[in-house]
């Protein structure tokens, strides 16, 4: 299950384990929700099941965030494959 | 193998960096080979109309020229287009903002969540919702 | 082909998103893909018989055997007695939305 998340609000993670249950789970992380991607966050997603970290490059350039080991930065092709090269399930919160 | 992906996107141009996002991904994923379909709903339905243009002095400093320029989206929305993208607006939202009249960007369709979403999502492999 | 969709309504009765998800949910029933409609955080204000076009739409979709749902402890949250919400939409507890969800191929909100 991928979690498309475009904001930063922390109510997002409650929503990440309402939807996602026990499932898998990866995010992808674009605009103001690549915050998620900072260290602050690692356990707790931990914690939901999130195994993978996705966090658009540009969005990520734009703000001065260090982000947490678990996460990797991909630019926009490399989210298409995201998108399209599975057939996970995408959640867009 | 080719797939299609559709973009449901919500927010226009200024308000927040959906309608940026939206498109460069749109743009990438056709640089790979696969379809898009965009269906701008809500606020987005602000980037389907034609700008128009102020001639002279803008009265807005050049760096904040630079910052708002890449948010606008509407260039990129008629290279999706031209590339052979499907993009239609819902018209009911569009009437909602008083601009329902007013000449689209080429090639963007006048259209309705029953008809163009749902058409969209027959020949969808992915759905993505882009908005706030 | 996508077959079936869920949408999730998250914000309040007078934001424009939570009608655009409804409309989502009902132009999708009524094209023959099996669509949920789920009303969870502030869009359970959406959800209680409220006078206008949500309602009136909402009454369409159940009367043509839309599932719609709203989450239990978003309504007590807010205060909103279970018997608030219009015959027809089940009241559910938030343990069971990962349920709903799983068998839809693609999650959206609003």
């Amino acid at each position: 299950m991928l979690f498309f998340v475009n904001k930063p609000e922390e109510g997002i993670l409650d929503r990440i384990a309402l939807i996602g249950g026990d499932e898998d789970k990866a995010l992808l992380l674009a605009g103001d929700g690549v915050g998620f991607g900072a260290a602050y966050w690692e356990s707790r997603l931990e914690g939901l099941g999130v195994e993978d970290i996705y966090v658009n490059k540009s969005s990520l350039e734009a703000r001065n965030i260090e982000l947490s080991d678990s996460c990797e930065v991909v630019d926009y092709d490399e989210i298409a494959d995201l998108l399209l090269g599975g057939d996970e399930k995408i959640v867009s919160l | 193998m080719s797939k299609t992906l559709t973009i449901m996107l919500l927010s226009g141009a200024a308000e927040n960096e959906d309608a940026e996002f939206a498109t460069r991904l749109a743009l990438a994923v056709q640089d790979k080979g696969h379809k898009v379909q965009m269906y701008l709903f809500g606020n987005a339905v602000n980037l389907s109309k034609k700008e128009t243009p102020i001639e002279g002095d803008l009265h807005i400093q050049p760096r904040l020229v630079d910052h708002i320029e890449p948010t606008k989206s509407f260039d990129r929305l008629a290279e999706i287009i031209r590339r052979g993208g499907d993009v239609s607006t819902c018209h009911t939202n569009e009437h909602a903002r008083g601009i329902e009249s007013r000449e689209y960007v080429e090639g963007v369709k006048w259209g309705d969540v029953g008809g163009s979403f749902t058409k969209y999502l027959m020949t969808s492999d992915a759905l993505l919702s882009v908005g706030h | 082909m996508l077959n079936s969709v869920c949408f999730v309504v998250a914000k309040p009765l007078g934001v424009e998103q939570g009608t655009l998800g409804i409309r989502a949910a009902w132009a999708c029933h009524q094209n023959g893909f099996e669509a949920k409609l789920v009303y969870a955080e502030e869009g359970v204000w959406c959800a209680i018989g409220n006078p206008g076009y949500h309602t009136s739409l909402l009454k369409d979709l159940l009367a043509e055997d839309g599932d719609v749902y709203v989450v239990k402890e978003d309504l007590e949250k807010r205060g909103i007695a279970p018997e608030s919400v219009p015959d027809g939409v089940e009241v559910i507890p938030a343990s069971d939305v990962a349920g709903i969800c799983e068998d839809m191929e693609t999650v959206n909100y609003f």
